[in-house]
């Protein structure tokens, strides 16, 4: 039997659906009789064991603190759960929040770790986890020899959250002693976008230099409406104010990270605006440059103008 | 400028590069000897610039690299540098031509078959093997009408694709492809400038509609055909003769399509009669109206009104319509939308009075719009190059008017695009060129430097 333990995320005390793709993930390797417990640190973590209560959860751990993140606080509790239960697999969503904790937990145990993992399976008894590697271009399995205890931060959206009822038990558990060196100064919520959700869209066609004018910006505005499309654009584009910044993709902009369809017309896909976009299962490039760097993450490119493809795409939404 | 001072000048910028040259060569430093190299084309840059293989192989792939940098890479390269040669757009014609003497594989031949730059070497890669060679060259912009016609009667359906598109195709070329292929090299013919008058005429009372539409968008189609597609049963094709900038908006006037569609392709149009703008400031389709009020032959009165439409979208057309009046850009600059205001913001030409009352707005796409705008006051500028947003930051770094002090601001941001921006600014003082020469991010230096050369050579 083994011990699976997800560390599960609240934010202003609104559980993250993240945790439950968390337990989806760790439902995905449990064995008959592996035990999977989640825990949840919040000021009021009972009022969150009902959401926690899904299929295949056996255990929900209720620490009570407080709902301000303390990295430092939720790092000492993955090193206390681990010392006390020896879990084989802990994890958590993959993150900002993640980032500040997990790699320090990882050293403190001498575990085995792997980061932004977008599978898990079991081969020959050992745990393998599954990651890109060189900028997405390739899949890495990464097994973890000689360790007892592996921590994992799993991507998210990549995993259908868990559901359906469980009936675990709900245990509590003392918040440990934490050298708390952060202050939390509160939850800053997102600009107002002007009803624009880059990271919310499932169909995102994407706009970049190429398009050259303002003046030829509405018309991928139209063509994107009539496709049931949200508009998003390069950094260019947003820093001429030919676009709102709310639909600029890119490490300096959004994360496209609920897109299932991505076509960048016109975007040369530099490292900037990848990082944006790159993860979307099928992205779709037009590009008059064939050697654009666009090409190599695209699913299909097609080598040709962006007006005469729009043309073409307008005849038939 | 007497010739003494001149001279004196000429020695005062010769003596500023090669201190430049100097202390680029004892840092070093690959990026920036790059960017000076750009500029000077000094020979002791070279083994700076190239020091390892790697590096070579990175300068290869650049496209922001010199040519004469890649005709010298062109020399002696292996077959991974010949490549990255052959791939990258800045490659000139001599190097192109190089690296086709050392006999490289169907890959790479296929690449400088494509290269823009390879005009001269198309007749030789014409009669290539490989038929993606030879595909390549029919693609390729620079392809003459000879070229093409050897190759136009091959049986490949891609080869005859590119032929019907090339713009150097001509009549007899066009001809021989509207008998022999498909319907898709049909209607790039119909859609050639060069397409002879009864191909035309055949194309027009085409069955098929995409024949048809793409007779319409011919650029040459004599007026009278044009005018027949205009009324044509499918709006496909009405949409493609309406976008034709064959005929000027003022023969549009009796137009009144029943297709939204095709209505908002005419409300983009200029010179189109007063009468039609009218109606179609009044069409009930939102589109209709956004692109209505972007049109520079609105009159202004009209402007107003569709600067109280319901639509937001609208008014930002409105706000980005050149012709738009000075009171009316006031009068948007407080309106309720973030993106309209922005719009304002964005104007040079708008009045003292609406640029201050955007000065105290806290929309990020307001705040960028003022700070790459000219008429923002000097210390807006510079509170706006320290905002908390980093993309809010760099507007100002591409604003022509910002003051010493925000670029001062701009050269310790933390993020370092803003600093590339800036780097690249043709106005930048020499005191902060020198900063950033020092740069950790490599494409800062490689900026600063290119600056910097640029500066000591033209110094007078």
């Amino acid at each position: 039997m083994a011990n699976l333990i997800v560390i599960a995320e609240q934010r202003d005390g609104e559980l993250r659906e993240t945790s439950l793709e968390s337990i989806a993930a760790l439902k995905a390797i449990k064995q008959a009789d592996d035990q999977l417990a989640v825990a949840i640190v919040a000021a009021d973590p009972q009022a969150h064991a009902g959401a926690l209560s899904v299929d295949g959860v056996d255990e929900v751990i209720a620490i009570k603190a407080t709902d301000d993140f303390q990295p430092d606080l939720i790092e000492a509790v993955i090193v206390e759960l681990a010392k006390e239960r020896k879990p084989s697999v802990i994890a958590v969503a993959h993150g900002v929040d993640a980032w500040s904790f997990a790699p320090a937990a990882a050293v403190k145990l001498d575990c085995g770790l792997a980061t932004d993992v977008l599978g898990l399976k079991i081969e020959d008894g050992e745990l393998v986890a599954t990651r890109a590697g060189y900028a997405e271009k390739v899949l890495v399995d990464v097994d973890f020899p000689g360790k007892e205890t592996v921590l994992l931060t799993i991507r998210t959206n990549v995993f259908e959250p868990a559901e359906g009822s469980g009936s675990p038990k709900v245990t509590e558990m003392d918040p440990p002693e934490a050298d708390v060196a952060t202050t939390h100064e509160g939850w800053k919520p997102p600009a107002d976008a002007g009803g624009i959700d880059i990271g919310g869209a499932e169909f995102i066609l994407s706009i970049g230099r190429g398009v050259g004018d303002e003046s030829n910006v509405e018309q991928y505005l139209e063509l994107a409406e009539s496709m049931g499309a949200t508009l998003g654009c390069s950094r260019p584009i947003a820093d001429n104010g030919w676009l709102p910044k709310a639909r600029q993709v890119g490490q300096s902009g959004q994360l496209a990270a609920n897109c299932k369809l991505y076509i960048a017309m016109g975007v040369s896909g530099s490292v900037q605006h990848q990082w944006g976009m790159k993860h979307v299962d099928t992205i779709v490039a037009v590009n008059t440059d064939p050697e654009a760097s666009i090409f190599s993450i695209a699913r299909y490119g097609i080598v040709g103008d962006m007006f005469e493809i729009a043309e073409e795409l307008e005849n038939h939404f | 400028m007497n010739e003494n001072t001149a001279e004196k000048h000429d020695m005062g910028s010769a003596t500023a590069l090669s201190a430049l040259i100097d202390r680029l060569v004892a840092t070093g430093d690959p990026y920036a000897a790059l960017g000076a190299y750009a500029r000077t084309q000094d020979a002791a840059l070279v083994d700076v610039a190239l020091p390892t293989r790697r590096q070579r192989l990175i300068v290869a792939a650049a496209p922001y690299a010199p040519a004469d940098l890649l005709d010298r890479l062109a020399r002696d390269a292996d077959a991974p540098l010949t490549l990255r040669l052959a791939k990258n757009p800045a490659t000139p014609a001599s190097a192109l031509a190089r690296l086709l003497e050392g006999d490289p594989p169907a890959r790479v031949r296929r690449y400088i078959a494509a290269h823009a730059n390879a005009g001269e070497l198309l007749p030789q890669l014409a009669r290539d093997t490989s038929i993606e060679v030879r595909r390549a060259v029919t693609g390729n912009a620079a392809a003459t009408s000879e070229v093409i016609a050897g190759l136009a009667t091959e049986k490949d359906e891609q080869i005859a694709r590119h032929a019907a598109a090339a713009p150097q195709a001509d009549e007899s070329i066009l001809s021989h492809l509207w008998n022999s292929g498909d319907v898709w090299v049909r209607a790039d013919v119909a859609a050639h400038p060069n397409c002879p008058t009864e191909i035309l005429a055949e194309a027009e009372a085409a069955e098929d509609p995409l024949i048809r539409r793409k007779c319409a968008a011919n650029p040459a189609l004599p007026d009278a055909m044009l005018l027949r597609l205009l009324g044509d049963a499918d709006e496909q094709v009405r949409g493609a003769a309406v976008r034709n900038s064959a005929i000027t908006g003022d023969r549009l006037d009796d137009a009144d399509d029943p297709s939204a569609k095709v209505r908002r392709l005419f409300a983009r149009r200029s010179r189109l009669p007063r009468a039609l703008i009218a109606r179609l400031a009044a069409d009930p389709d939102d589109w209709v109206r956004r692109w209505i009020a972007r049109n520079p032959d609105v009159p202004a009165a009209l402007l107003g009104e569709l600067a109280q439409d319901p639509d937001a979208a609208v008014r930002r057309s409105v706000s980005r319509n050149a012709a738009c009046p000075p009171h009316l850009l006031s009068a948007l600059a407080t309106d309720p939308e973030p993106w309209v205001r922005a719009g304002v913001a964005l104007r040079e030409d708008a009045p003292d009075a609406a640029i201050a009352v955007l000065l105290d707005d806290a929309d990020h796409d307001v705040l960028g719009a003022l700070g790459r705008n000219p008429c923002t006051p000097p210390d807006r500028l510079e509170a706006i190059a320290s905002h908390p947003d980093k993309d809010v930051r760099r507007a100002v770094a591409f604003n022509r008017a910002a003051p010493p002090d925000a670029l001062a601001v701009l050269a310790e941001d933390v993020y370092p695009l803003n600093r590339a921006i800036l780097a690249g600014r043709d106005d930048l003082a020499a005191q902060l060129a020198e900063r950033l020469l020092e740069d950790p991010e490599p494409q800062v230096r490689f900026a600063a430097a290119a600056n910097l050369a640029r500066a000591a050579a033209t110094s007078t």
